[in-house]
């Protein structure tokens, strides 16, 4: 029982990472209909960002706020410098943005790759958030404990944003008629950029509050990439609410898999995916009337 | 004298009138090719050959893949599953089965047909983003059961897969210019049974699918039928592709189906021009020695792959057959 | 131009025809290199080992000035990324476009057991540094397959009975799902059960593909077992042996393992968490014998700081190759496995004892040392000797005779 609980609580923890991740991606799909592969970049440089930070700084908070600006210029920028004018002259067909997002996945790896070498580093667990803490009678390291705090927190504010302020209201005008948004005066390209931006700095986030746990390494976007998909659609494409019960059962899964079912680690939550491909193909949350 | 030919709205069931002059050139580019790669072993050392073997086996693969993708419209991000069954096969068949290998081939091949159906009837019912992500799920979930199962040896993979036994002919396909022809024979093999395919009325249903699916449909066509029979066709040439890696290699791992491998093979289709047969081969032979190259040349393969990756995409929206199509008049 | 042939043009001339001569005689002359592919890891996750077998490869080819019998050594590096597929093609790009004389290196027992297959087929010597998995000296041996290192059972089995003579009874084994994995963890349990203990659980976690090891670590807490034993490398080990200091375990169920787990050239990422942790160790620099104490000097020269384990290693590597192209006086034999089987004749003192090989062309270990790592003097860590016992044989499989 005590390690079903510990089991528990580990599951919750790689949701909420997984979570950080899908958020960013399924606002960008939802608004922007763009399959953005890269998504894992901005993983990637959150992380080196933060570790940079934390290394020049000493401070991992400092390393938290500023790690993620980083991959919001660059994702921003290359909606609006990149991504939108392909779009404007007609070469935007799915896979062709997908597959130019998954070529961006492979040179940030290289890159940093070339700047920083392939070891592996780490961003150090702030004093106060280091140790464990006894929990139903075990020890259950403090920072996991956080990183659920903190992946919960952030669904808290997307929700009230999205629901509640008028650039929410923007937004979810923008996912489901564009052209209506553009027609009532809205600048719709700052829009994407900014939103995209505001994925890419989700994903830069996760990727520094990541880095005590799974380390910093070129690779790190290129891993996550295909589970956060899996999240995305078994939540609905372009549903935030999708994407956090998304998260929390892929990352359910995923953990009590590997740990009651370790033969079926791997296989288990792609077994969710297509079973959820076939029952129910918008995901729990999405509308039946997306055409792709 | 040259005319060319204006892009009107391919007839579904016939095929566009072409010149004799466009003909006769294509068939001079064709002849000329063939007789370079007949006569590649003579010209040439060892490593020219080996690149060459992987351009071939390559460009198997993105043949059966550009069926799927440049033919019917469909794109699947997961195709290396039967990339790596295909050798799975091969190795299962021989070494915990015990058969030969002319068993082994004709058994993994119609296995592979009935896997591929079975998946294709499933992932058909979506498209667009869904269809990739569903195909992603599939070749995930077979990498992650080849990785957990302790009867292939899990990730280690199985040694040993063997060559064909050509002891009858006087020759050992352990020879790299034996292999090389071995591999140069299946692979025109699987290119004129793909040419038949898809010139044939079957092929032309797949590009009206490409095209618009619901005229299809409106047409009486059962595009259903269609879409997963051209699965299963390409998963088919796909596993052949994934066969003949294995032979080549002596070797079969779960990394064979990798989404990245799917990836690659996704490049070179792209490369290569959707919708020309010998595209994939043109693309499967640039990617085969862009990567080769760059790893000779500098030890940051990944970025300059990425960025050789993202250019492709960007500007050459017709490929490489695209671009050498218009130049010398309309190809099929 | 009106030419005069007088007496000063025709020494000229003939002086010109002299000294060409000369060139291309002295040319000529030059002696062939010996070229070796050295083909190791480079990038990803063994990254830092392949670093340090790289290091002592080159000491021991500078102990002969990088040359034999006149001849200069060439070593081509290709980067075999811990992936089978990878490592084939820069085996093949190595035999056929570089035309090296023998291959050398590879860390991956996946890689190997591909590569070797290769080697037989193409008839090239190919010398191992690590690829410890039992199966490549026995079910995949080869007459063109050698290997420096030792075995995995060489390793592992004494050890698993070792720490069943310390009183430990009960054990969890933690390690990567891969061949390396399953032979050391496999030899140290067959060895434990011997001994009289009993392995409670087995957790094997994806190689290369595991980030998180808070599943498998909160399993092994709750398994009961008295240790966690494990086997990791590099990253891997660096993240194991962290986040089992996270989950709170050192002091409830420590974790003990071999050089790796606690290699050298992790202790600053880890800090102080390897302090006080106890592991086996093939070497380490303060073995007392003449070989090591030399190694040790031109390693540090070199590179300005201490040998790790993979640095021995290489070391050992590069000196049987060095070894036997000196016996065979600097002449690549034409059938390779001629190469192989001279270098199974040797027998030298390495850094880290005596190296012998068995039949199937696999290197015997002859010590293997227990120490602790403790705060030195100076306030960093450094290893203590605690005890030592001797490797065990290789286990048997090789149907092939040679």
């Amino acid at each position: 029982m005590q390690m079903f609980f510990l089991q528990l609580l580990n599951g919750l923890q790689l949701s909420m990472l997984i979570f950080l991740l899908a958020a960013g991606l399924t606002l960008i799909f939802g608004l922007m209909d763009i399959l953005n592969l890269a998504h894992g970049a901005f993983f990637t440089m959150g992380a080196y960002a933060g570790w940079f930070v934390s290394k020049s700084t000493g401070s991992f908070w400092a390393a938290l706020l500023i790690g993620p600006l980083v991959p919001f210029l660059i994702g921003a920028l290359l909606q609006a410098a990149v991504l939108q004018p392909l779009v404007r002259r007609g070469r935007s067909t799915h896979l062709d943005l997908a597959l130019l997002t998954f070529g961006l996945l492979f040179a940030t790896a290289g890159t940093v790759e070339y700047f920083f070498g392939s070891s592996f580093y780490s961003i150090p667990v702030p004093a106060i958030l280091s140790g464990h803490v006894a929990v139903l009678g075990v020890d259950y390291p403090l920072y996991r404990l956080f990183v659920i705090g903190a992946g919960l927190a952030v669904a808290l504010v997307l929700s009230l944003v999205i629901d509640r302020t008028p650039i929410g209201a923007i937004l979810r005008a923008g996912v489901d008629n564009r052209e209506m948004v553009t027609a009532l005066g809205i600048n719709i390209n700052l829009v994407f950029a900014v939103v995209f931006g505001v994925g890419a700095a989700l994903a830069g986030f996760a990727g520094v509050i990541a880095a005590p746990i799974m380390s910093v390494y070129s690779q790190m976007g290129i891993a996550i990439v295909v589970t956060t998909f899996v999240v995305v659609v078994v939540g609905g494409l372009g549903n935030l609410k999708g994407s956090f019960y998304g998260a929390l059962f892929v990352g359910m899964t995923d953990t009590m898999a590997q740990a009651y079912l370790p033969d079926a680690e791997l296989f288990a939550i792609y077994v969710l995916l297509v079973a959820m491909m076939i029952f129910r193909p918008q995901g729990l949350f999405g509308s039946t009337g997306r055409t792709a | 004298m040259t005319e060319r030919l204006t892009m009107d709205a391919t007839n579904l069931a016939g095929r566009t009138p072409r010149s004799i002059t466009v003909l006769r050139r294509r068939s001079y580019v064709a002849v000329i090719c063939a007789i370079a790669l007949l006569l590649l072993p003579f010209l040439s050392g060892d490593y020219v050959l080996t690149l060459a073997i992987e351009v071939m086996i390559a460009g198997v693969f993105a043949s059966g893949l550009n069926v799927l993708i440049g033919y019917t419209g469909l794109a699947s991000a997961g195709h290396a599953m039967f990339y790596g069954l295909g050798g799975y096969g091969i190795g299962i068949g021989t070494a915990i089965f015990g058969w030969p290998l002319w068993v082994t081939v004709p058994a993994t091949l119609a296995c592979i047909a009935l896997i591929s159906t079975v998946v294709g009837a499933i992932c058909t019912r979506t498209r667009g983003v869904e269809f990739l992500l569903i195909t992603l799920a599939f070749s995930q979930m077979f990498f992650g059961a080849a990785v957990k199962l302790r009867l292939t040896n899990g990730t280690d993979g199985m040694a040993g897969i063997p060559r064909p036994d050509l002891s009858s002919l006087g020759v050992s396909a352990d020879d790299p210019v034996v292999f090389y022809y071995y591999v140069a024979c299946v692979a025109a093999l699987a290119f004129v049974v793909l040419a038949l395919i898809v010139r044939s009325p079957f092929g032309s249903v797949l590009i009206a699918i490409r095209e618009s699916e619901r005229r299809a449909q409106a047409m009486g066509y059962a595009v259903g039928a269609y879409k997963i029979g051209a699965f299963g066709i390409s998963g088919v040439v796909c596993s052949l592709a994934g066969v003949l890696q294995a032979q080549y290699i002596y070797f079969i791992n779960p990394d064979s189906m990798s989404w990245q491998s799917s990836g690659e093979g996704i490049l070179m289709v792209i490369i290569g021009g959707t919708g020309a047969i010998l595209g994939p081969f043109v693309g499967a032979a640039v990617f085969v020695l862009v990567k080769q190259g760059l790893s000779l040349v500098t030890g940051e393969y990944n970025l300059f792959f990425g960025i050789f990756f993202m250019l492709v995409v960007a500007f050459f929206r017709g490929g490489v057959a695209g671009t050498f199509r218009t130049l010398t008049g309309r190809w099929r | 131009m009106a030419q005069r042939a007088n007496g000063s043009s025709c020494v000229a001339f003939g002086a010109a025809i002299a000294a060409v001569v000369g060139i291309f005689a002295a040319v000529a002359q030059e002696p062939a290199p010996i070229k070796i592919g050295l083909l190791l890891p480079y990038k990803g996750v063994y990254a830092v080992p392949a670093e340090g077998i790289d290091r002592g490869f080159q000491v021991a080819l500078a102990e002969y000035g990088n040359q034999i019998a006149g001849r200069p050594i060439e070593i081509i590096r290709a980067d075999d990324e811990l992936t089978p597929n990878v490592g084939v093609q820069r085996f093949n790009k190595f035999v056929q476009l570089d035309k090296v004389d023998l291959v050398a290196g590879v860390i991956g027992s996946n890689v190997a057991i591909a590569v070797s297959e290769l080697a037989d087929k193409a008839r090239k010597p190919m010398v191992f540094v690590n690829a410890f998995a039992d199966e490549i000296t026995a079910k995949f041996c080869s007459p063109y397959v050698a290997r420096t290192s030792f075995s995995a059972n060489g390793f592992q089995f004494n050890s698993g009975k070792y720490w069943a003579s310390k009183g430990i009874r009960t054990a969890v084994i933690m390690g990567p799902d891969y061949s390396a994995g399953h032979s050391f963890l496999g030899a140290f349990k067959r060895g434990f059960e011997e001994g009289g203990g009993k392995v409670v659980q087995e957790i094997w976690t994806p190689f290369q593909k595991t980030k998180d090891w808070g599943a498998a670590l909160t399993q092994a807490g709750n398994s009961g077992a008295q240790i966690i034993y494990a086997f990791y490398a590099g990253a891997e080990a660096v993240q194991v042996v962290k986040q089992h200091a996270d989950f709170g375990l050192r002091d409830k169920m420590p974790l003990v393992g071999d050089q790796w787990v606690y290699d050298e050239a992790l202790w600053p990422a880890l800090g102080d968490l390897v302090i006080g942790a106890k592991h086996i160790t093939v070497h380490y620099p303060g073995i007392e014998s003449e070989a090591n104490k030399k190694f040790v000097t031109a390693y540090r020269q070199t590179f300005k700081e201490d040998p790790d384990v993979n640095a021995s290693l290489g070391y050992d590597n590069g000196k049987a190759i060095m070894l036997t192209l000196e016996k065979l006086g600097g002449q690549m034999p034409a059938d390779g496995a001629q190469f192989i089987s001279t270098m199974r004749g040797l027998t030298f003192d390495a850094p880290r004892g005596k190296i012998r090989f068995n039949a199937q062309n696999s290197a015997l270990l002859e010590k293997v040392y227990l120490v602790e790592i403790v705060k030195g003097a100076d306030g960093k860590p450094e290893r203590k000797f605690v005890d030592e016992f001797s490797g065990a044989e290789d286990l048997p499989g090789c149907t092939k005779s040679f």
